[in-house]
């Protein structure tokens, strides 16, 4: 049994506009101590997700079907005491914004111990002295002066340690780090990726790691899945996934990022922007931007399949895209080139359109 | 700088932005304001036609200098050419008059574009100004000008709301471009997008440079979009230039320890990505109290040490680590963890404590110089004696970097790469030998 299962998540939004359907029949799960990334443009549903797992979709928006079993108990169907007693306790969140995520009115020290005093019955003495290792544990130099500094007093680099020690308090089974370096420096950044990487297998702890930049999910994670519009597009091992892309939005995505040491002119570009989830294309979402795009997208939607087509019935590597099922002519027609010797590599995906 | 080309179209000379800290009228009567150096003793040239990138941290100073070349802010000290004429001095009347040239493209394209007028007036709003077009032609204009960023010319009408990020960013570049400016500075355009709206909108600042021959300083925290879309590259610490030169001099490989740094803390789209990954410790101190000598000697791998020691690379760091330590600690327990929760600092035994600080900082049980095992160990005891001022007061002594004591020159290492850091002086005398006696001179 995996430690967490999510089948045919349907999340949606009543907005005024119309109805939002920011997760479109989501399934995958992760295993006890794997990080597990989630990748995709702003408006893909990466965040939603999330939420979702913790129960905290709020109105306007709805999880309208799908499962979602956490040690095999099924969330969703849990009452609102039960699943605080899992929130912040066995599944813990890293938010993005780690300024908006603490409380500016009481100090850092006393948010992180309050989890504790809830969760674990600590008294306040324990909670604290808890607390203060922590804060040393995510290397916040002089951890037991800056108990009770407040947020404002912290870097934002520290302030997300802060976060992370807060998520790490109650010693989780899963931890879902929301684009948790976005607002960070690359120095920071680095230091911040590795301390995750060091705290989970540390706690052995699972990671639900969600960003936008494919360069972090190349450094920490295990398997990964595209998402767009919703919808997963592309689920694979890590290594998979950048070597052997099966999904034209993932190729896309990765042609588009500059890279130090490669010289292209211009960049690979995917044509136009996310779609309103409103009105989402018929057939493929991704059809009006993908440059393999037939006519048989327009009418037929693709589902996840096994794209190695090897016949295995557990496939790691699946993809959303009517290629693998044989409808689309022409074929997809891209190239992944590594170029360089180990040190000095640059993967490179070619659209030859 | 002393040398100037033909070309260069934009010339900042020893420019500084200092902020007052001081809030109000009692800090200011008690002098307690201080000042931070965002923008301290910038050179730089900007050459027509090509574009200068400038990466660093956030709160080196970036966006300041962006700003003060275009006088947005006006700057402490220092000039700014603009072609031959001096930014810093001319009459607000001229100034207004030479903005037509001199364009800003911000960063928050949310921010950046007033939500009550339509797109259509927010293009038209600097034709109004410099009363370049109005009636008839005015509309024409606009309607071409967001054709020439990708939008359509129908969309004149619509408000910033009904756009997305990638979209107001265009509308801010046809702002900008409204003025058939010669200048624009680039402030972060495209951090706040998506990668795949990033790469479009990259290629169109390019594409458009070509178009009209436009010259950017190209402002960004990201070093791979700063690489693609640099000719040259100005590398930002606290406030000064670590380092510029052209694109591939200063990436290809990186001389300067902080562009090193920056460089490989980049997470590369490759997992089976195998390059050592130089993690720099903290972050950018703060600029009100910078760092003595070269700024960058807190946080430097690189950190050179004094001729009379032999210690390794890593050994050195760390008496340095300790050293700064030391100077800003309250209590030796700050120095030292302990895994056992409550042991009092103070009860441990001299061995313990000794054992607990070199773990800490990651030093062998004897480093491998003599003479600084000798001065390390008697701080430990004056350590152990809890008087941390004293040991401070050893440490300081005995270990000071070439580094801390002045700060560097701008070394130059090519026609047009100057590195500010001492690794790099030898390189310079030679490059001078070598028959170039125009040398960078500063102070």
């Amino acid at each position: 049994m995996a430690l967490l299962e999510v089948e045919d998540l349907t999340v949606e939004f009543y907005t005024q506009e119309g109805v939002v359907t920011a997760a479109d029949g989501l399934s995958y799960r992760i295993e006890s101590g794997e990080t597990f990334g989630v990748v995709g443009e702003s408006g893909a549903g990466k965040s939603v997700t999330a939420l979702s797992l913790m129960r905290l979709i709020e109105s306007p928006g709805r999880i309208t079907s799908g499962e979602i079993r956490f040690k095999g108990q099924d969330i969703l169907g849990m009452t609102e005491q039960e699943v605080r007693s899992i929130r912040g306790n066995e599944i813990a969140m890293v938010f993005q914004d780690a300024q908006t995520a603490l409380n500016p009115v009481y100090s850092v020290g006393e948010q992180i111990a309050e989890a504790m005093r809830h969760h674990l019955g600590y008294d306040d003495r324990e909670a604290k002295e808890r607390t203060i290792q922590l804060l040393d544990t995510v290397n916040i130099p002089e951890a037991e002066s800056r108990y009770s500094d407040y947020p404002h007093e912290f870097s934002g680099g520290m302030q997300q340690r802060a976060v992370i020690a807060m998520a790490l308090s109650c010693d989780p089974d899963l931890l879902i780090c929301d684009e948790p370096t976005t607002a960070l420096d690359v120095t920071i950044e680095a230091q911040i990726l590795a301390e995750i990487e060091e705290l989970a297998e540390e706690f052995d702890t699972a990671v639900q790691l969600i960003t936008h930049d494919l360069g972090v999910i190349a450094e920490v994670c295990d398997r990964v899945m595209v998402m767009y519009a919703g919808k997963p597009v592309e689920k694979a091992p890590v290594e998979e996934l950048y070597y052997d892309p099966k999904h034209p939005y993932t190729v896309g995505l990765m042609s588009s990022i500059p890279r130090v040491g490669d010289d292209r002119d211009r960049l690979q570009t995917i044509p136009g922007t996310m779609p309103d989830l409103v009105e989402l294309p018929t057939g493929c979402s991704f059809h009006p931007r993908c440059p393999f795009a037939e006519e048989v997208c327009t009418r037929k939607q693709p589902s996840l399949i096994d794209a190695d087509r090897d016949g295995t019935l557990d496939a790691d590597h699946v993809a959303a895209c009517l290629e693998y099922t044989g409808d689309l002519t022409e074929g997809l027609d891209y190239e992944v080139v590594v170029e360089g010797s180990d040190e000095e590599r640059v993967v490179e995906e070619d659209q030859n359109v | 700088m002393s040398e100037r080309t033909e070309e260069s179209i934009l010339r900042v000379e020893g420019l500084k932005k200092y902020y007052d800290t001081s809030s109000g009228f009692i800090d200011s009567l008690l002098g307690r304001g201080r000042s931070v150096k965002a923008v301290d003793d910038v050179d730089l040239e900007l050459r027509e036609g090509e574009t200068l990138g400038v990466v660093g941290e956030s709160g080196c100073g970036k966006t300041t200098l962006g700003r003060s070349i275009l006088r947005l802010i006006k700057p402490t000290d220092g000039t700014v050419y603009y072609r031959d004429e001096e930014l810093t001095a001319v009459s607000n009347v001229r100034l207004r008059r030479l903005k037509k040239d001199l364009q800003y493209i911000f960063q928050d394209p949310f921010a950046s574009l007033n939500p009550r007028l339509t797109v259509g007036d927010i293009i038209g709003e600097p034709l109004d100004v410099h009363d370049l077009a109005d009636g008839e032609e005015r509309t024409e204009r606009i309607g071409e000008l967001l054709e020439t960023v990708g939008l359509n010319a129908s969309h004149t009408r619509r408000y910033p709301h009904e756009f997305s990020g990638g979209q107001r960013q265009r509308i801010g570049i046809a702002r900008a471009l409204a003025v058939d400016p010669e200048v624009i500075v680039c402030d972060e355009p495209v951090s706040a997008l998506d990668v795949s709206v990033q790469a479009q909108i990259l290629n169109l600042l390019e594409d458009l440079q070509d178009e009209f021959g436009l010259s950017y300083i190209f402002i960004a925290h990201d070093l791979s979009v700063v690489e693609h879309i640099s000719d040259r590259v100005a590398v930002m610490y606290l406030g000064e230039i670590a380092e510029v030169g052209t694109t591939e001099e200063v990436f290809s490989p990186p001389h300067h320890p902080y562009t090193e740094a920056l460089l490989s803390a980049i997470p590369e789209p490759d997992p089976l990505w195998e390059d050592e990954q130089i993690t720099l410790p903290g972050t950018v101190p703060s600029p009100i109290d910078p760092p003595s000598g070269c700024r960058f000697h807190t946080r430097c791998p690189r950190i050179i040490q004094p001729d009379d020691y032999e210690l390794t690379q890593a050994e050195w760091r760390s008496i340095v680590d300790l050293k700064l330590q030391t100077g800003d600690a309250e209590s030796v327990g700050s120095l030292a963890t302990t895994e056992e929760e409550s042991v009092e600092l103070s009860s441990l035994t001299r061995d313990r404590l000794d054992e607990l600080i070199r773990s800490e900082y990651s030093l062998p049980r004897r480093v491998s110089d003599e003479q600084a095992e000798e001065v390390l160990s008697s701080a430990i005891d004056r350590l152990h004696a809890g008087e941390i001022a004293d040991a401070n007061e050893r440490l300081d002594s005995a270990f000071v970097s070439p580094c801390e004591r002045r700060p560097p020159d701008q070394y130059r290492t090519g026609d047009a790469h100057r590195i500010a850091c001492f690794l790099y002086e030898e390189e310079n005398d030679e490059h001078d030998s070598a028959g170039r006696a125009d040398a960078v001179v500063e102070d």
